[in-house]
């Protein structure tokens, strides 16, 4: 079974024309999948959508077998997101934060605690946990929204993003997360420009380009491909990427720049 | 305990944690040292009346914009809870934050009077505040949900609602002053309070929440 199932999506912002022009996405059960695609390409809009941040005007999208439109009961607590802005309250410590989020979400005073103090301890915040979430870093306010995100342990796991703006190391602690989840049947969809990550990481791959689907494969699938393109210089993930999002001919740097 | 309860008091120990978090909150001491010859004099209808107007001025920069926080609702959408839970939980926060800081700014008052009042007075008291801060959760909230608003840009917007959460609490008094003027008994009074409270919930809350839903998406049913 697909996890989610998108299928003709289109949705347009006034002013703006249509961003997402038909997209299908079927996202198998258990995968990590890569939403790749150029600034402005829509990925963050598939991904609202999808949370039901965002209304759509055509197409259907189904999470686990159910509609998202109107939402079916339990919805809300298949999915788990770390989006591009925010989901944490900064004023916040991330221990009050975790279990306020956990409570919210269902889960018991005692279950919402403890699975805190174990997300705390596995993501280096521990120490942290007393402090105002506004007080941290970068990375460690990606890896408090990480755990918020997972710590009802969703079905579908949405991220925008994750690797974006963290030191290696924070990115290697998410990476580990996502493997471990998935390899316990949670599914992932995930945006990054971080090909390198991706490559490592990712089961499927799916790229969007001009408001549609433009390319959907496994990692494995991928790789035949990469290869005839190393007669022409590529070989890797961002070949394949290259190949599929340019449009226009490399562009030569200014003069002055040389 | 239903999904919906525990929605609403989580939202409301929340909100009355980010009350204290605040250290700007501090600036009540000022107001008290304004209150104490205001509480002295025999102009204002009692001893308690100067500590009802401290509390309403130090919630009014969260009272009048109840369901308003930066992003919050973007926060909250993506959780499944109902946005009438939410604000159901803000409001029983505002109310209750109301009370313990006007009971808080009564007690340094009341210890500077000659004859400090009884505890029926203060029961009297607590009746006249609720029948003044429900009313008054109920119009800021109802606003505030139509016209989404965001934290003040400056002193200058603080300083305008803050003068408009005055007005807003002027109008909120005057059926309380006309039934205190009706009839000297507390009971009128209480019955009004708690026909506000009534409304509030029963209608304050789903219409406020209705305006919200029609701009942000909240969670499944929660109740």
């Amino acid at each position: 079974m697909n996890a989610l199932e998108i299928v003709n999506l289109r949705k347009s912002y006034p002013g703006t024309g249509q961003v997402l022009r038909g997209v299908t996405l079927p996202v198998p059960e258990g995968s990590i999948m890569a939403l790749l695609g150029l600034n402005g390409s829509g990925k963050t809009t598939t991904l609202r959508v999808v949370m039901g941040l965002a209304p759509f005007q055509h197409g259907s999208i189904a999470l686990f077998g159910a509609g998202i439109d109107p939402p079916a009961p339990g919805h809300r607590n298949l999915l788990g997101a770390v989006l591009d802005e925010p989901l944490y309250f900064d004023w916040l410590s991330p221990r009050d934060f975790l279990v306020l989020n956990g409570r919210l979400r269902g889960l018991d005073r005692r279950t919402a605690a403890e699975r805190t103090e174990e997300i705390l301890v596995f993501f280096d915040l521990y120490s942290r946990r007393h402090e105002p979430i506004r007080t941290l870093s970068t990375g460690m306010k990606k890896k408090v929204s990480l755990a918020a995100a997972v710590l009802h342990r969703p079905r579908l796991l949405v991220l925008d993003e994750p690797f974006e703006g963290i030191d290696p190391l924070a990115a290697r602690d998410i990476r580990e997360t996502l493997q471990v989840m998935s390899s316990r049947g949670t599914t992932v969809l995930v945006t990054s420009h971080i090909l390198d990550t991706v490559e490592r990481l990712c089961t499927d791959i799916a790229v969007l380009h001009d408001g549609r689907i433009a390319l959907q494969c496994g990692a494995e699938e991928l790789r035949p491909r990469a290869a005839s393109l190393e007669r022409t210089g590529g070989g890797d993930l961002e070949a394949v990427f290259l190949e599929l999002v340019s449009t226009s001919a490399r562009k030569i740097p200014p003069e002055f720049l040389s | 305990m239903k999904p919906g309860t525990r929605v609403r008091i989580l939202i409301a120990e929340y909100e009355v944690k980010r009350f204290f978090s605040a250290r700007g909150h501090l600036f009540v001491i000022l107001f008290l040292l304004a209150a104490i010859p205001a509480a002295l004099s025999t102009l204002l209808p009692g001893p308690f009346f100067a500590a009802g107007v401290i509390s309403i001025l130090m919630l009014h920069s969260i009272m009048d914009m109840i369901p308003v926080r930066e992003r919050e609702f973007m926060k909250l959408s993506v959780l499944p809870v109902r946005w009438e839970d939410v604000f159901a939980g803000k409001a029983a926060a505002m109310i209750i934050l109301g009370v313990l800081i006007a009971a808080a700014c009564s007690l340094p008052l009341c210890w500077m009077l000659p004859s400090p009042p009884g505890l029926r007075e203060g029961a009297g008291a607590l009746v006249e505040f609720l029948a003044v801060i429900i009313p008054l959760v109920h119009f800021g909230m109802s606003y505030s949900a139509r016209a989404l608003r965001y934290p003040a840009a400056g002193p200058l917007d603080l300083l305008a609602r803050g003068i408009m959460m005055l007005v807003s609490a002027g109008l909120c008094l005057i059926p309380p002053l006309v039934l205190m003027a009706v009839s000297s008994s507390t009971v009128l009074l209480a019955l009004y309070a708690a026909a506000a409270g009534i409304t509030l919930r029963g209608i304050g809350v789903p219409h406020a929440a209705a305006a919200l839903r029609s701009q942000f998406p909240d969670g499944e049913v929660s109740s």
